[in-house]
This record gives structure tokens, C-alpha cells and sequence, in this order.
């Protein structure tokens, strides 16, 4: 078949449709990959889809000129207009079940050089779509191509989609996240738009059906009919109800309706009056000029910033230092021209040897930090290598420390040294150490901590002044200073032995204090008897002798009388109530008596 | 349309070749312009200069900041043969971006040079020092500050042909290899259980004595009690036999026949039985009436 001037027409735009495709999405991805914005990614990969639309698109224009009639091309070409209108529905199924099962990542909003080339890359391919659009309308109303026009359609879908990512990028650039929001609309567009394209591929397939695919169901409808006629009439009604059932009629036309008032629904809702192809064409120019001036505008506001109280800002232009600028609002050229490095002079951080603290850490925490568990659990992680050293006597110590330092210098902290922090640590654990390996364990965990800290403060001054760092350090702290854990269980025990040592001095003291006074109370006791002893003795032997000389005297007045009395008296009281025996004279004094164990008195 | 299209082509030229021949040259650090590859400026002061557009005129950008490169800990033994394991860091910058270009060409060249030189040096130097130089309570016998400064001196003096000036060389740790180190735990524990062993052993000796100081004093106070309370008991024997002695001195007679009397009452108890012969002068009272008043009584008693 000789080359039509249709077909020849139709070949052009499909190339041109394609180049298209193809520089869009080498741009969106280009731009994806400089901002890491998913929602350009997203982009970037529909214009891929769209590019396999339209090589599908020239690839039916060839078969169909190859071979086939005017009729079955364009049959193949509703067809396949039908298919895109699918794609669409399924990749705005796609977008809503990604906005709706999970949630997109979040597209953080940088002011940065990449951001404002992403916006005037979309501004670009705003322009190329719409363009593309409505080429593609052209073609396809001089051609009668339903398959052009379907295609104009889904480019105008695109066109709204880059939309909706420029607003995304142009709203996140003043801090604002509407990325989630903004995909769920662009999915609701595009599936009001597949609706659209197929309501209206539907309506012309009604009139460009082939006529012998009419005649042939026409043929096979007769034959069926013949067939049934000679079925009985009983099988025919059950058939009938099997095979033929109403609600399904019911059922297609009830969604026809349903599918039409939701679609102008939808158009209503989300694509207003006013915004078609030809009202943004009468304002091309207008429009473009405003994009070129917003692009313009986004690039200068990058070199807006302000300085926090407490901070300064090391502002660069052409990569001299310009300023130090104070808290507030300030500009700097934008990059690459200008830069401004923002520090924080008044804060003063913590520099961690032996241990690193977790600030984010949200976890459980122990009940008291003892040696085997600090700074090595809870919000804390041990550094083994930073914090074990020898010590001066060859033991092994393990010590935390903190050195606090301020920034001073701004300049010199961010222009003079590359990574100003590592220096620092590596001169922190240079001194620690070396302080540490000359003096004794014992003195590291006792006496010797208060002069450590304050010689390690003074080590530390005066290296980080030599090295030009630009700061100051403040304060050193010694946290912890303990034996290894392997031999932590020993020094307890050492302790538990002094315990065990003033227990038993202590015993032995509780032993002395109660024997000593008991002691002295005795002896007390015995020169106090003694005492009384002798005052009896004495007393007894004046009293005695007392008696003594009265009865003399009293015997003197008459000493007969007075003997036989007292003799008497004395016979009376020795014999009274004693038992007497009285022998005969034959006895001859000799007397047996059983026994007797008295004893005489002489006192 | 064709002028506006010109106009802009020029536009976008200028703007191409600006930006293909601006140099911008930031603070800390310097700037070579290469040109097809041989280098033919040096910019040390950072601003705005010029160079020819880019596939003539390249550049090449050296940080000359104060840097650091900390090489992986290594094993090295001292003059005294005790292996040791050490961390250093070394704090350098790029004084000639020319002679590092020729000599190191990149950061990974830089680092691997610098590390292979600090182990080396270290320990040829460690091979002159004993581990007492290092490690020592006494202040006279270390020489770590020494070591350090000719360790930095070496380098500062090998890498001058690379451009690169060493600021600093820093020994962060000396630490014992992982077998040595189980060695120094286990003498730790020893001397521990030894200490605490001595802290037992003295408990138990203080506890004895102060035992035996208390008996002591104890039994010290009460020997001196019995000692005085003797001598009083004596002084006032001796006083009650003074005071006997001279009231009976006179009167001995009647002393005799009273303590007699008393004797008797004493001797015949409650449980005597008193045994008469029938001619006993006791009994002849009974016998003959009042006159036998005078006679003595008899009493027998045992022998």
C-alpha cells in the first residue's frame, strides 16, 4: 500500500512524541537525582510509560498501513486508545494506593541551588508537555485520529502532573510538606482523565464499528438464534435464566450512569472551567516570563538565612571571608558565587574519651551506675580502646573523661582545621594518657584525681592554643576512674578483707571494754571487804576488850561470889537441854562412844 | 525574531564561557590551574580570578587546612623487649600543593604514605626506648615528651619532599597486647588477694592483743586489789591484836577464867551429850544439898 499523506503525517508526530517523551525523562530524572525527590522520580518514570504509550501508538500506525483497511486501522487505533485509557486508570490506581497504604517518603524542603534547578527543570518540561498536548490534538482532529486525540489527552494528564510537582517543590521551598497531598490529587486527575478518554473512545467505537465485524455477529447471532428454536421450550426458559439473567443488564447500566455523573463529578471537583489548553495558550508568554522570574527569585532567596542567638555566621563571597555576621536575618550571594557556614560560638560541647552518650536514647536505663555498667549500658556505649590505659606502675586503668571546650574562633574552627573535632580528641587521649602513665593506680583512683584534671587542663590549653584550632577549652572532667572489670571482683573483696579487719578489732575491742570494768569493779570490791574487814576486826577487838574490862571490874567487887556465879551460869548454859549420862563408879570412866566429828572452837 | 534568537544565543554564550572560566577560590584552601594537565598557577589568596574556559584551563583544589590522618593501631617491641601496641594521629597540612600533586596525588596516597611512615619510624625509635621511658610514677626516668618530639621531627623531616608540613604527632594509647594484658589482670588479682589476705591477718593480730592487753590489765588490777586488801586485813589484825594485848596484858588471871567460861559455852554444843560419873561433884550437889557449891564440876569428853 502506497504511503498516505495521513500516514506520513501521523509517522512524524509519533517521532516527535517520542523525542519528546525521551527528553523528559532524561530531565525529570537528571532532576530527581540533583533534589532526591521522589515525587520527580515518580515523574520520571510515568514519562517512561508514556514513551512506551507512544512507541505502542507508531507501532499500530505501521501494522495498520501495512496491513490493514481504513476501517480496521481505525479500529486498531480505538482499540489501543481504549488500552491507554487502562495504563492511565491503573497508574492513578497505582498513585492513590501509594498515598493510601503508605505513606510517601518525605520530601524535605532545602533551600539550595538543586531545588531551584529542579523547579525550572519542571517549569521546562510544563512547557514541553502542554506543547506536546497540544500538538497532539492538532494531529488528531485533522486526521481523525482517535488514537492521537487519546494520546493528547494523556499528555495534557502529564502536564497536570508536572503541575503538581512544580506547586510541591515551590510550596516545600518555603517549608511547607505537601507532597502527600499533592500525589494523591495528581492520581484523582489522572484518573478522572482515563475515565474521560474512555467515555469517549466508547461513543466513537458506536460509530467506526467495521462492518463485517457487524455482519459476522449478525451471522453468529442467527445461527445461535436457529439453534435455540429447535431447543424444547422447558430447557429454553431455564437457559434463559442461566445464561441471559436480567441483573447484569441492570447492573451495566445503573455503573453507565453512575460512571458518567462520577466523571463530571470529578472534572467539576478537580480540573476547574477555566483551566484548558487554550486559556493557558492566550497567556504563553505571560506565563513563561512569570516562571523565568520565579526561577530567578527562588535563586537569589537560596542566600537568605539567619544566625540563631548564640551563633555565628562565617559569610564567603567568591570563597573570601566577607563577614562574621550576628544573630538575625541576613543575605549572601547565591551559590556558587557565595556560602555562609553557620557555628555555634557560645554552646559549650562536650568532648567524650573512653565512651560516646547516646542523645537519642529512649531505652531503659539501670537502677545506679556501677563500674561494670558504666558507660557501657543504658544511654551510654564504652570505647575499650580510648579507655583502658597503663598506668604508672604497669597496672591497667579504665577511665572516662569529658573535656568541654568552646568555639572561639569561628574562622579558625571551620577554615583553619578540616575536622577540628577529631584533632581535639586525638590531642585529649595523647595527654590523658601520657598524664595517666605517670602516676600510680592507686593515686589515679584516690588522691591524685583533683590534680589530674586540673594538670590535663592545663596540657590541653596550651596544646590547642599551639595548634591554632580556634578553641577554648573550659573544664576536664575525670568521670570515672576504676580498675578493669576482670579485677574489679579483687578490690571489693579488699574491702570486704578491711571490713572483715576493723570487725575484728572491733570484737575484740567490745571484749577489753567489757572485761577491764567488770575487773576494776572487782578489785574495788575485794579493797573495799578488805576495808570492811578491818573495821569489824577492830571494832570487834575494842568492843571486846571494852566488855572485858567492865565485867573486871564489876568481878573485882567481889571475886568469890562472882567466880562460883559465872561458873554456874556457865555450867547451866553448856549443859542446858543437852542429853546426860550418868555412869556408875564401876564404869571406871571407861566409855565407848559410837563417833563424833565435832570440832572444838577455840575462838 | 532572528535578533531576539541571536541576542539570546550571545547572551547564553557569555553566560557559558563565564562560568567555564570564573575561579573561585575558597579560604583554607589553594587552587592549581592545570592546563591540558601541566600546572601553570598556583592560587594561594581565595576570591574571584580567571583562567582560560574549562577543557584548556582545569583545576585542581588541595585543602590546606590542618588535617588529620590516624593510622591502625600497630605492634611494636621497646629496647627492653616488651611488646607494646600503639595508636597515633597526625596532624598535618599541605604547604607545596605542587610537590604533593608529583609526589602523593590524592587523600588515600597521603594517609597510606603517612601511616607507613609513623610505623616506621615508631618503631625504629621504640627500638631505643624502654617501656620504663614511657611508663613510670617516676618523673626523672621518662622521656615520653622526647620521644614524641623526635618521632615528629623524623616525619616532619620525611615528608617535606611530599609538601606536606607535620604539625603534630600524637600517641593517643600504649596499651599491652590482649595476651599480656590477661597476664597484667591475673598479677593484679594476685596482689589484690594478698592485700586482702594482709588486711585479715593484721585484723586477727590487733584483735589478740588488745584480748591479751585487756586479761592483762584485768588480771594486773585484780592481783593489786588482793595485795591491798591483804595488807588492810593485816594492819587491822595487827591493830585488834594491839588492842587485845593491851587490855589483857594486866589482867591475865581473869582472862584466863573468863575465855575458859566462854570455851565451855562454845565447846558444848547443841548436839553434846554430857556424861557424869555418879561421884561427879556436879551431881553431889543433888546428892548433899547446897554444900557441895564449891566443888568443881567434871566433864568428860571425848579425847
Amino acid at each position: 500500500m502506497p504511503p498516505t499523506d495521513r500516514f506520513r503525517r501521523l509517522v512524524r508526530a509519533s517521532i516527535i512524541a517520542l523525542s519528546a517523551d525521551a527528553g523528559l525523562i532524561l530531565l525529570l530524572y537528571a532532576l530527581s537525582r540533583v533534589t532526591g525527590s521522589m515525587v520527580l522520580f515518580a515523574d520520571a518514570l510515568h514519562s517512561a510509560g508514556d514513551f512506551g504509550v507512544s512507541a505502542t501508538v507508531l507501532i499500530a500506525i505501521l501494522v495498520g498501513h501495512r496491513f490493514l483497511t481504513a476501517i480496521w486501522g481505525r479500529f486498531l487505533e480505538s482499540t489501543l486508545s481504549l488500552g491507554i485509557s487502562v495504563l492511565l486508570a491503573f497508574g492513578a490506581y497505582q498513585l492513590l494506593d501509594f498515598v493510601i497504604v503508605n505513606p510517601p517518603e518525605r520530601f524535605i524542603p532545602a533551600r539550595d541551588p538543586g531545588q531551584v534547578l529542579a523547579f525550572a527543570g519542571v517549569s521546562l518540561a510544563l512547557v514541553v508537555t502542554f506543547s506536546m498536548s497540544r500538538y497532539k490534538r492538532r494531529v488528531g482532529r485533522e486526521l481523525d485520529s482517535p488514537m492521537f486525540e487519546a494520546e493528547s489527552v494523556h499528555t495534557f494528564a502529564d502536564f497536570l502532573t508536572s503541575f503538581g510537582v512544580l506547586i510541591t517543590l515551590l510550596v516545600g521551598y518555603f517549608g511547607l510538606d505537601v507532597e502527600r497531598w499533592m500525589t494523591g490529587i495528581i492520581g484523582l486527575v489522572i484518573f478522572q482523565m482515563a475515565l474521560d478518554l474512555a467515555w469517549r473512545t466508547i461513543r466513537r467505537l458506536r460509530v467506526t464499528w467495521p462492518e463485517p465485524l457487524s455482519r459476522g455477529g449478525i451471522a453468529v447471532g442467527n445461527g445461535l438464534k436457529r439453534v435455540w428454536q429447535q431447543l424444547p421450550e422447558r430447557l429454553q426458559i431455564i437457559l434463559q435464566a442461566v445464561l441471559w439473567p436480567r441483573w447484569p443488564r441492570q447492573l451495566a447500566a445503573g455503573l453507565r450512569h453512575g460512571l458518567s455523573r462520577w466523571r463530571r463529578w470529578l472534572q467539576k471537583l478537580l480540573v476547574p472551567r477555566w483551566l484548558d489548553s487554550d486559556w493557558i495558550e492566550r497567556r504563553g508568554r505571560t506565563l513563561v516570563a512569570g516562571q523565568i522570574g520565579v526561577v530567578v527569585a527562588l535563586y537569589i532567596g537560596i542566600g537568605l538565612y539567619s544566625v540563631q542567638p548564640g551563633q555565628r555566621g562565617i559569610e564567603l563571597g567568591f570563597g573570601r571571608v566577607v563577614g562574621l555576621r550576628e544573630a538575625g536575618l541576613h543575605l549572601h550571594l547565591p551559590p556558587p558565587f557565595g556560602s555562609v557556614d553557620l557555628v555555634d560560638t557560645e554552646l559549650v560541647s562536650r568532648l567524650e574519651l573512653g565512651f560516646r552518650t547516646d542523645l537519642t536514647y529512649d531505652g531503659p536505663e539501670p537502677d545506679a551506675y556501677l563500674w561494670e555498667l558504666t558507660h557501657t549500658s543504658g544511654r551510654y556505649r564504652k570505647v575499650p580502646d580510648e579507655a583502658l590505659a597503663i598506668a604508672g606502675d604497669e597496672n591497667l586503668i579504665d577511665t572516662n573523661l569529658l573535656c568541654y571546650y568552646r568555639i572561639t574562633d569561628p574562622v579558625q574552627f571551620k577554615l583553619h582545621v578540616d575536622d577540628a573535632v577529631s584533632v581535639l580528641r586525638a590531642a585529649f587521649a595523647h595527654e590523658v594518657h601520657s598524664a595517666q602513665r605517670e602516676r600510680s593506680l592507686d593515686a589515679m583512683l584516690t588522691d591524685e584525681r583533683g590534680a589530674f584534671e586540673s594538670e590535663l587542663l592545663g596540657r590541653m590549653q596550651a596544646r590547642t592554643e599551639a595548634l591554632e584550632v580556634g578553641v577554648a577549652i573550659t573544664r576536664v572532667c575525670l568521670l570515672e576512674a576504676h580498675p578493669p572489670i576482670p579485677v574489679v571482683p579483687q578490690y571489693r573483696a579488699v574491702v570486704s578483707a578491711t571490713e572483715a579487719k576493723s570487725e575484728m578489732i572491733l570484737t575484740a575491742h567490745q571484749f577489753a571494754n567489757k572485761l577491764l570494768p567488770r575487773s576494776r569493779g572487782q578489785s574495788e570490791t575485794r579493797i573495799k571487804m578488805a576495808r570492811a574487814d578491818s573495821v569489824t576486826q577492830v571494832s570487834r577487838a575494842a568492843a571486846e576488850t571494852g566488855r572485858f574490862e567492865l565485867r573486871q571490874e564489876a568481878f573485882a567487887t567481889d571475886p568469890g561470889i562472882n567466880r562460883v556465879r559465872m561458873q554456874w551460869e556457865a555450867l547451866e548454859k553448856a549443859m542446858a537441854g543437852k542429853p546426860v549420862t550418868v555412869l556408875p563408879a564401876e564404869a571406871q570412866r571407861r566409855v565407848y562412844m559410837p563417833s563424833s566429828e565435832k570440832e572444838t572452837n577455840d575462838d | 525574531m532572528i535578533r531576539v534568537l541571536s541576542v539570546a544565543s550571545l547572551v547564553i554564550l557569555a553566560l557559558v564561557l563565564t562560568v567555564l572560566s570564573a575561579v573561585v577560590s575558597r579560604q583554607g584552601e589553594t587552587t592549581v590551574v592545570l592546563r591540558f594537565g601541566k600546572p601553570v598557577r598556583v592560587i594561594e589568596e581565595p576570591g574571584l580570578s580567571w583562567k582560560l574556559p574549562t577543557p584548556i584551563d582545569r583545576l585542581r583544589r588541595i585543602d590546606t587546612r590542618l588535617a588529620i590522618v590516624e593510622p591502625r593501631p600497630s605492634e611494636f617491641l621497646t629496647a627492653d623487649k616488651k611488646n607494646v601496641v600503639l595508636s597515633e594521629a597526625v596532624c598535618y597540612r599541605i604547604t607545596d600543593p605542587l610537590a604533593f600533586m608529583r609526589t602523593v596525588k590524592d587523600g588515600i596516597g597521603l594517609e597510606l604514605r603517612l601511616s607507613d611512615l609513623v610505623t616506621s619510624f615508631t618503631g625504629l625509635l621504640l627500638g631505643q626506648y624502654e617501656l620504663d621511658a614511657m611508663v613510670n610514677v617516676d618523673h626523672e626516668t621518662l622521656a615520653f615528651d622526647a620521644l614524641v618530639i623526635e618521632l615528629r621531627d623524623h616525619l616532619r623531616e620525611a615528608c617535606q619532599e611530599m609538601g606536606i608540613e607535620v604539625e603534630q604527632v600524637f600517641i593517643k594509647q600504649i596499651m599491652l597486647p590482649e595476651q599480656n594484658k590477661t597476664a597484667v589482670y591475673k598479677r593484679m588479682r594476685a596482689e589484690r588477694d594478698r592485700i586482702a589476705q594482709r588486711y585479715v591477718a593484721e585484723g586477727e593480730e590487733e584483735a589478740a592483743r588488745i584480748r591479751a592487753e585487756a586479761d592483762l590489765e584485768s588480771r594486773t588490777l585484780l592481783a593489786e586489789a588482793s595485795r591491798r586488801a591483804d595488807i588492810i586485813r593485816g594492819e587491822a589484825e595487827a591493830e585488834a591484836m594491839r588492842i587485845y594485848g593491851e587490855t589483857y596484858r594486866g589482867n591475865l588471871d581473869f582472862y584466863r577464867f573468863v575465855r575458859s567460861l566462854e570455851a565451855y559455852e562454845k565447846i558444848f554444843d547443841e548436839q553434846s551429850s554430857i556424861i557424869l560419873d555418879e561421884n561427879s561433884p556436879l551431881l553431889e550437889v543433888l546428892r548433899e544439898g547446897a554444900g557441895a557449891l564449891h566443888a568443881q564440876p567434871e566433864t568428860y569428853r571425848e579425847p
